[in-house]
């Protein structure tokens, strides 16, 4: 089954866990804007920002959701995916003293999913008949089970909570660590 | 999904000064160790007006024992009042946090677990059944044997953050609860 934005071709996603951050209080939006997407750049990731709503409301204050969709082509039958996802509440731009320096920072509640997930057969080459598409089954699931999990969901997995990890040291987060950053 | 079996649940409290940068590397440089996959469920944190911190979080960290056993620890921890503090320590000023902090750590087993396609017994009653006789008198030895180890490496992680916490001044103020009927050493 085909998740939404995949290629529609007939591929099979494997979807693993949901990684959720939320934070409250001042932070800068835009550094850590450029930072998350500066991050998927490095490694080479095709990316799509599907939506970006800056909504107002009363008192000043604004609510801000953004959708990014990235995506990285590993072999001609694997495709790493991880969403984004940015939610925002109650936002204003404050001026701070940081280090001695005056900064415009923003400050509100924002809450940040990131959803990693494999996509097999992206280019629906074995989902024509009913006869390739339970072929592509049993490969799945009995001969390639091993190289799906241990290989490509754990990899993505992996770099999926580095992103969260850097996400996290961005905010200057207490609860973040780098005990699992040499994974991968 | 396969039965998910409760084994036992610890939790301790501790308030004064401590670093909660080093007690989170603690528990993930444990979990790393014990080859347990990273699992962050959520964390939250919200800045006070008055400057004090609310951290907390939620980690489901999983370990495969077999295609058949995964041991799971849940760890819930919550930061609250959480001030910035600077402390000395061997001759050194180091960032610290004075507050108060509540530690949860839950161990599971999950029994036929499988990941991709669900329970392989779960399909029917009978399948249930027959699974249930299996896994209590039958394979009663390997059952018991994961039950300990997930038991053992709860015990050894609550361990682990209570003693970087340097509890000898505190009492343990939640008890563990009763183990698992099914659990014995």
């Amino acid at each position: 089954m085909a998740r939404p934005g995949t290629s529609g071709e007939g591929g099979i996603d494997y979807t693993m866990a949901m990684l959720r951050l939320r934070y409250k209080g001042v932070f800068d939006w835009e550094g850590l804007y450029k930072t998350m997407k500066g991050w998927f750049k490095e490694r080479e990731y095709d990316f799509l920002e599907k939506r970006y709503k800056h909504k107002m409301r009363a008192g000043g204050y604004a609510e801000i959701e953004v959708n990014w969709d990235c995506w990285r082509e590993e072999t001609e039958y694997v495709k790493n995916w991880v969403t984004v996802y940015f939610h925002l509440w109650d936002v204003k731009e404050v001026e701070v003293i940081k280090n001695g320096k005056k900064m415009t920072l923003t400050k509100g509640r924002m809450k940040i999913e990131i959803e990693p997930w494999v996509e097999v057969d992206y280019e629906g080459r074995w989902a024509d008949s009913l006869f390739k598409r339970k072929l592509r089954d049993f490969y799945n699931r009995f001969l390639y089970r091993i190289e799906i999990e241990s290989l490509w969901q754990d990899k993505l997995w992996y770099n999926a909570n580095k992103l969260h990890q850097l996400t996290k040291r961005y905010l200057e987060m207490e609860a973040e660590s780098e005990a699992f950053d040499d994974y991968w | 999904m396969g039965e998910k079996q409760k084994l036992i649940s610890k939790g301790f409290t501790y308030e004064g000064i401590f670093v909660f940068k080093h007690l989170f590397y603690e528990m993930d440089s444990w979990l790393r160790e014990h080859w347990y996959d990273k699992m962050e469920k959520w964390n939250e944190e919200q800045v006070k007006p008055d400057g004090t911190k609310q951290a907390s979080f939620e980690f489901v960290p999983w370990k495969k024992f077999t295609d058949y056993f995964k041991g799971v620890l849940k760890i819930e921890m919550m930061g609250t009042n959480l001030r910035d503090v600077e402390v000395e320590q061997d001759g050194r000023k180091i960032k610290a946090q004075q507050g108060k902090v509540e530690v949860k750590i839950t161990g599971y087993l999950l029994v036929d677990y499988l990941w991709f396609y669900g329970s392989r017994w779960d399909k029917s009653p009978l399948f249930y059944f027959m699974r249930d006789i299996w896994d209590k008198f039958v394979n009663l030895r390997y059952t018991r044997k994961y039950r300990r180890m997930t038991v053992d490496n709860t015990n050894e992680l609550a361990s682990a953050m209570m003693s970087y916490l340097n509890m000898e001044r505190y009492q343990q103020l939640h008890h563990a609860a009763r183990p698992h009927p099914g659990y014995k050493k």
